[in-house]
């Protein structure tokens, strides 16, 4: 199976007067690729573009060369999709199996043998096949992700779209679920929306986006590099020519300068943290 | 002699195919009752998917019953019309629950699927039709009083359920159905205060304007049927 290829050129989508989407373009194939950006920064209606599910007002979008807003186009792009947004949610009274079942079924596995066995192997894939015939009000939040996740996974996606997978999920979920996610970047391409710095740290590319334009595609190293030379640590309370400070544990000030450190500094290497904020703090007047 | 060679793969595929046949749980009795009716198990699951859908179903079914007995139990044209007005009403109270996020928590979920939204909430208005049909018309049979009126509620049914699916490419689907109900409830009067005949909106006449408006509604919900292929505000 190939990862799926994603083009797209001068995406805009506006909701009432406001535009969600300011003219977006990216080439993606393969890999695991974080989309980051602060709290409405247009990150879900991005997945959701890409998801087909919204529809871009102006720009176009190909992927795997087919066009989403031709209809029989877009249930092509829906076979090689596995789509988890932001909300999981399911009906409280439903059970595990019924769930996944169902889902499998839209999904197009008709054959009720074959659909069984997806519904199973992807169960077995995130640690809930003991929970089949609970319901889902019985489960935690994190297995509520996890049940996410794993409708996401059925028929093995050649396009896998995560928003947020891993919003309100303990430590220990969110590292299982990280290795889970990072498994599929050899055979799909999947795209994850976070504004969890460390999420994005392990991805092969990372995209910035703030108020619906892209600000830097790259790696996790090239966006930390933003940083570099520009960030240190001190005792004393930093100036307000700086771009942003925060105290340390150790009670030392980490520092992002707006130009390069002042020489007495003691200067660290930047993280992606240092380089993110870097690039979307304004400068201090 | 050694033994005979068995492929550890296909041995552990058959293995998992048995354990989730064992696994798999009992489908929910509603599920059960309509596979009985000679659904199969796809589209039972899709008709009947979240407990929502099935209180829906219920509710339909056990109005219908109700209306079927009590325009048995009585001869009367007013009887009957009552039945009449509220009758073709179920199937648009199936399509209130057949999609949306009050209908299916999962619905932007399953919008992303290549099931197409319209075959979806066609599916489940169709079960409710049917069900519904099969246990009127079974009333039917048995209620000599009624007649062939009793059966006059199908085509206005259908025209109904055609209208609410083409209001529901605007509005939210429960208030496309509350928006139908209530267009319903007005032609019905309007027709009662003009005409004579209580039956009169379920004459021949009135089949025929049914078929129409069907057919117009049909056309309309094709002609949009994107709407139900997409994640819109007001779904």
């Amino acid at each position: 199976m190939t990862a799926a290829q994603l083009l797209g050129h001068d995406l805009v989508k506006s909701f009432d007067g406001h535009a969600a989407l300011a003219g977006v373009d990216l080439a993606l194939q393969g890999g695991l690729v974080a989309v980051l950006g602060p709290n409405g920064a247009g990150k879900t209606t991005l997945l959701r573009c890409l998801a087909t599910v919204v529809r871009p007002d102006t720009g176009s979008l190909l992927i795997d060369g087919l066009n989403p807003a031709h209809e029989s186009d877009r249930i092509e792009i829906r076979r090689r999709l596995g789509y988890q947004p932001q909300q999981v949610q399911f009906a409280g009274g439903a059970r595990v199996f019924d769930v996944l079942d169902y889902l499998a079924v839209l999904k197009g596995f008709d054959d009720d043998r074959r659909r069984r066995h997806w519904v199973f192997h992807v169960l077995d894939l995130v640690g809930l096949r003991d929970r089949v015939a609970d319901e889902v009000r019985d489960l935690s939040g994190g297995m509520r992700q996890r049940l996410g996740l794993a409708q996401a996974l059925l028929g093995q996606p050649s396009l896998l779209l995560l928003d947020e997978p891993a919003a309100g999920v303990d430590p220990d979920e969110r590292f299982r679920m990280r290795d889970l996610i990072a498994a599929r970047r050899a055979e799909a391409t999947v795209v994850l929306s976070t504004h969890l710095t460390d999420e994005a740290a392990v991805c092969d590319k990372i995209l910035v986006l703030d108020q619906g334009r892209i600000r830097f595609v790259g790696s996790p190293s090239a966006l930390a590099a933003i940083a570099a030379g520009r960030t240190w640590v001190q005792s004393n309370l930093p100036a307000d020519d700086v771009r942003a400070s925060w105290r340390q544990a150790d009670g030392r000030y980490r520092c992002l300068g707006t130009s390069i450190a002042p020489p007495t500094a003691e200067k660290v290497a930047p993280t992606l943290e240092d380089g993110y904020l870097t690039l979307l703090t304004p400068a201090a007047p | 002699m050694s033994a005979p060679m068995i492929d550890p793969m296909r041995l552990e595929r058959n293995w998992q195919a048995i354990t989730a046949e064992i696994d798999a749980p009992v489908p929910s009795r509603a599920e059960r009752f309509v596979r009985r009716l000679g659904l199969s198990a796809r589209v039972t699951r899709v008709a009947l998917a979240t407990p929502s859908l099935r209180r829906a179903w219920f509710v339909a079914l056990g109005v219908v019953l109700f209306l079927g007995l009590a325009a048995g139990d009585t001869a009367g044209r007013e009887s009957i019309f009552g039945f009449l007005v509220v009758a073709p009403l179920i199937p648009v109270l199936g399509v209130s629950f057949a999609y949306g996020v009050e209908a299916d928590p999962a619905y932007e979920i399953a919008v992303a699927t290549p099931m197409r939204g319209l075959r979806l909430v066609l599916t489940r208005a169709a079960v409710t039709l049917v069900v519904s049909a099969l246990v009127l018309l079974s009333v039917a049979v048995f209620n000599s009083a009624a007649g062939l009126f009793a059966l006059a509620w199908l085509l206005p049914s259908l025209a109904l359920t055609f209208v609410t699916l083409a209001v529901s490419t605007w509005v939210a689907p429960r208030r496309a159905a509350a928006l139908t109900a209530g267009g319903w409830l007005v032609v019905l009067l309007v027709i009662r205060a003009s005409v004579d005949d209580r039956l009169a909106a379920f004459s021949a006449t009135g089949q025929l304007v049914a078929v129409a408006a069907a057919m117009l509604a049909f056309a309309v919900v094709w002609h949009r049927r994107d709407r139900f292929d997409l994640l819109v505000a007001h779904a």
